[in-house]
């Protein structure tokens, strides 16, 4: 044991004095009787406590002293250990595994907020410290203060979340200044549910390891898709911390159709660890919302439920209006028939886009336009002569439009030289600043100038003409990625049907709605289900935890790091509290003193 | 006040009046006793014995019934007060206020020709005023109160009683004026008092530090009669305690007097002696 202020010790000399003033104060008020004779009858039936109130006065002495001999230690501030009073950044694990309930009913969380206040209580004097809680990303909840109530109501403030542990988050705070080693100590409470092995902690953060290994089954990854015939396949894993195989019900259901039907219902014999993927199919399956449950009474309910969506079928309507209407319509038929995303229409069925030659008709609003000529356009501005030996040039690579496309390998044969509309992106050129494939934009209409020949260049023969088609309808339309079945927390989500002209509406899983003009939305914080609303239709959306290192709450293999620290209630806390009891111990024996 | 005092003599004198008409007729040595004896009185009839005042024959009961009754007739005589007043050091702080009870008392019987004495009692007695009569003495017996101071240690009763007879061999009334917080009792002085064939009365003066107890936690407990002290601890149970050993002691005074046929009457000082005097008369004078 050490002291932070031993020459607070000397106050220990004070107790002569105090034992001096002790016997000032004890002595009994002199008072005259004219029955001392009834007195002396009353005490001599009383001689047993007489030896106690002989004592009395030297207990009470006693316990004065000592009580005053604890009060000084405690000034001296004892400690227990060698703590070299650092400040301190506190970090709490927030993630999802931490709403996991142990044996005592208390969540992980709430275990590592009681570890927190036991270090904001044990504070030393000087000594400040930080709060922070850490998931997807660290977030500070309060300064570095020495204010016990500051932080712990910063403490309290600290909610789960359903994000998974993102190591990047601290590995990113301890490398940004070394000084932080040498000026603070980092402590991550946590229950060490995170990708460790692939990247390890700094070594400067110590680890107060939070809970021990529970059970728990959790849906670690889970997709269902649309097949042919209005069949959906199902794909699953599980993942089980319990140490010998569990039976579980898996419930797969589907929340917009007949009231929540329940299409599959499968008992499972969930092995301990990561189990093999299961993929089933299901008949006459509607798209919709989703929900896969497995239904066991485990420590974390969350990951327990995937919430998984199949939107409804909304294909890209597109028109051809050009002379030469077999290779293109061949190419939409083919996307009608297989993902069904595409849909070929008259272009007087109000296409989303139209597919033209030399002209777009004056109606339509998407275009792509293939071999551009005429004078009046409002895409371009001048048309010129054909160019000879055109060498493309891509220009945004990786481009939604030519993602699938190898462009270099097409030959712009009867490309003509072209001056483009003002604002006009232009994807490819040749050599010689010819606009080869180019997007433009007037008021809400947009097209896809196409300069080149497709007989000429024998374009209608390559691989490359379906993939153009395709890239060019659905990043026209903003569908060219729709949603998938399943997000996990922190994913951008992509919004079907984007337009820089409308916002979309986004109602999320509490039920709140959110306006934006963005292409993506994110991150994804809750899980459930999410809808996009937009002109291009509705999108459901689900967020589920599915998470392996989130769900297998295994943390055997975490060991605490944590060096010497003072935590709860300080030595002298407990000295003034039995100093405190004691003086309420001889107040007792003085109001006796005093009352009888 | 001073017991000389125009004003406390005028309160006596009222006392004494009211006396006189609560009693009835003169009070000039006509106290009423129960001895019988040569009076004119009737008391009451006795069968005739030898040695008899054959004049007290009622010839009439004998022409009728031929046996012998003799008349009986209350004897009138001068009776002897005697005031033993308790001068202890326990008395102090009811000491004024006995005082004035005795000078009331004391004015009465100068007043109604009696014979009057008073002695004061500690350890032993002390004569405060020697037997004297007639209201010529009232002056005299109140300055001697007046003048009375307490003395010695504790009351010893009985050794009182007994000098009180060595000295006083007169029988007569015999006022006690005291707390009665005697530690060796008193029972066998008035038994005592009693024995020799005086009529005894007392006059119990207790005050609220006799009675109660305040006083809580540790005390110095000093006897004020005789300087004797301990250290000890009063929680309410031992106030309690003292308080029912009081009452336990003054309910064995008033048993004690109702089994002797001893008159009793209690007083504290914030009783004004005057009011304490009606009292007594009115419940009809100093008798059991």
């Amino acid at each position: 044991m050490n002291f932070l202020s031993p020459s607070l010790l000397w106050s220990l000399l004070a107790l002569a004095p105090l034992a001096a003033i002790y016997f000032l104060k004890v002595r009994p008020r002199k008072r005259s009787t004219t029955a001392y004779f009834l007195w002396e009858k009353i005490f001599s039936e009383k001689k047993a406590s007489s030896l106690f109130n002989r004592l009395r006065d030297l207990l009470s002495l006693l316990l004065m002293a000592l009580a005053f001999a604890l009060i000084a230690f405690a000034l001296a501030r004892p400690e227990l250990n060698s703590d070299d009073r650092k400040d301190l950044l506190i970090l709490i694990d927030q993630s999802a595994s931490m709403a996991a309930s142990g044996p005592s009913g208390q969540t992980r969380l709430e275990t590592a907020k009681k570890r927190a206040r036991d270090l904001i209580i044990a504070l030393g004097g000087n000594q400040r410290a930080a709060i922070a809680s850490i998931s997807r990303e660290l977030t500070y909840q309060s300064h570095f203060s020495g204010s016990p109530r500051a932080l712990t109501d910063a403490i309290d403030k600290i909610q789960p979340s359903d994000f998974p542990f993102d190591i990047e988050a601290i590995t990113a705070l301890s490398s940004a200044d070394s000084q932080w080693v040498q000026d603070y100590r980092i402590l991550l409470l946590t229950d060490g549910n995170f990708e460790r092995a692939e990247q390890p902690l700094p070594k400067e953060v110590e680890i107060i390891k939070i809970g021990e290994t529970i059970d728990n089954v959790g849906i670690v990854a889970a997709d269902l898709q649309a097949l042919p015939g209005k069949r959906f396949g199902f794909y699953f894993r599980l993942s089980s911390s319990f140490k010998k195989t569990v039976k579980a019900d898996l419930i797969l259901k589907n929340l917009d159709a007949e009231a929540g039907r329940i299409f599959k219902y499968l008992p499972m014999e969930i092995a301990p660890g990561e189990n093999e993927a299961e993929i089933f199919e299901i008949e006459d399956a509607p798209p919709g919302r989703w929900i896969a449950t497995i239904d066991i009474d485990d420590a974390l309910d969350k990951d327990n439920v995937a919430y998984l969506t199949v939107p409804e079928p909304q294909p890209i309507r597109v028109a051809v209006a050009a002379e030469n209407r077999y290779f293109f319509e061949t190419s939409i038929l083919a996307f009608e028939q297989g993902s069904g995303k595409l849909k070929l229409v008259d272009a007087d069925d109000s296409p989303d886009i139209v597919i033209a030659q030399n002209q777009a008709p004056a109606d339509a609003k998407n275009s792509i336009i293939f071999t551009p000529s005429g004078k009046d356009s409002i895409w371009w501005k001048k048309i010129g002569k054909e160019v000879d030996a055109v060498a493309p040039r891509i220009l945004i690579e990786d481009h939604p439009v030519l993602r699938n496309v190898d462009i270099s390998t097409v030959d712009f044969l009867g490309a003509r030289e072209i001056e483009t509309i003002d604002g006009a992106l232009i994807l490819v050129e040749s050599e010689d600043g010819v606009p080869l494939i180019y997007k433009a934009k007037k008021g809400a209409d947009t097209a896809l100038i196409v300069n080149l020949d497709p007989v000429a260049s024998e374009f209608y023969f390559s691989a490359w003409f379906p993939a153009l088609i395709h890239g060019a309808t659905t990043h026209l339309s903003g569908r060219e990625d729709d949603t998938a079945a399943l997000y996990r927390p922190g994913d951008q989500a992509p919004i079907p049907g984007f337009s820089e002209n409308e916002a979309s509406t986004i109602t999320l899983p509490d039920q709140s709605t959110v306006s934006i003009k963005q292409q993506n939305f994110g991150p994804l914080e809750s899980l459930g289900f999410y809808q996009i609303s937009n002109a291009s239709g509705q999108w459901p959306l689900g967020v589920s935890l599915s998470t392996p290192a989130e769900s297998n709450l295994d943390n055997s293999a975490l060991s605490e790091t944590l060096l010497p620290i003072s935590s709860g209630h300080p030595p002298a806390y407990w000295l003034i509290v039995l100093a405190i009891l004691l003086l309420v111990g001889e107040s007792i024996l003085y109001h006796r003193r005093k009352v009888g | 006040m001073l017991l000389t005092d125009p004003s406390f003599i005028n309160r006596l004198e009222s006392l004494y009046l009211l006396a006189r008409k609560v009693l009835g007729g003169s009070l000039k040595a006509d106290r009423k006793t129960t001895k019988k004896g040569a009076g004119i009185t009737f008391a009451d009839y006795a069968e005739y014995q030898l040695g008899d005042d054959y004049r007290s024959i009622d010839w009439r009961i004998y022409a009728k019934f031929e046996s012998l009754i003799i008349k009986l007739f209350e004897l009138e005589e001068d009776a002897t007060i005697y005031i033993l007043l308790d001068g202890s050091h326990s008395m102090e702080s009811k000491f004024l206020h006995a005082r004035k009870l005795a000078a009331a008392l004391g004015y009465i019987a100068l007043n109604s020709l009696d014979r009057l004495c008073v002695l004061e009692m500690a350890e032993t007695l002390k004569p405060t005023l020697d037997t004297c009569r007639g209201r010529g003495n009232v002056l005299r017996f109140l300055r001697a109160l007046e003048s009375a101071d307490t003395f010695g240690n504790n009351t010893d009763f009985t050794a009182c009683a007994r000098e009180f007879q060595a000295r006083r061999k007169q029988k007569g009334l015999v006022i006690v004026v005291s707390d009665f917080l005697f530690p060796g009792g008193f029972e066998e002085g008035l038994n005592s008092l009693q024995w020799h064939r005086h009529e005894v009365f007392c006059l119990q003066v207790q005050d609220d530090n006799d009675q109660k107890c305040d006083w809580k936690g540790d005390v110095n407990l000093n006897c004020i009669a005789t300087g004797q002290s301990q250290k000890v601890t009063i929680s309410p149970t031992e106030a309690k305690a003292y308080e029912a050993a009081v009452v336990e002691w003054n309910q064995g005074l008033k048993k004690f007097c109702a089994r002797q046929g001893i008159g009793l009457a209690t007083t504290t000082p914030d009783i004004p002696f005057d009011v304490m005097i009606q009292e007594i008369l009115r419940r009809g004078g100093l008798v059991a």
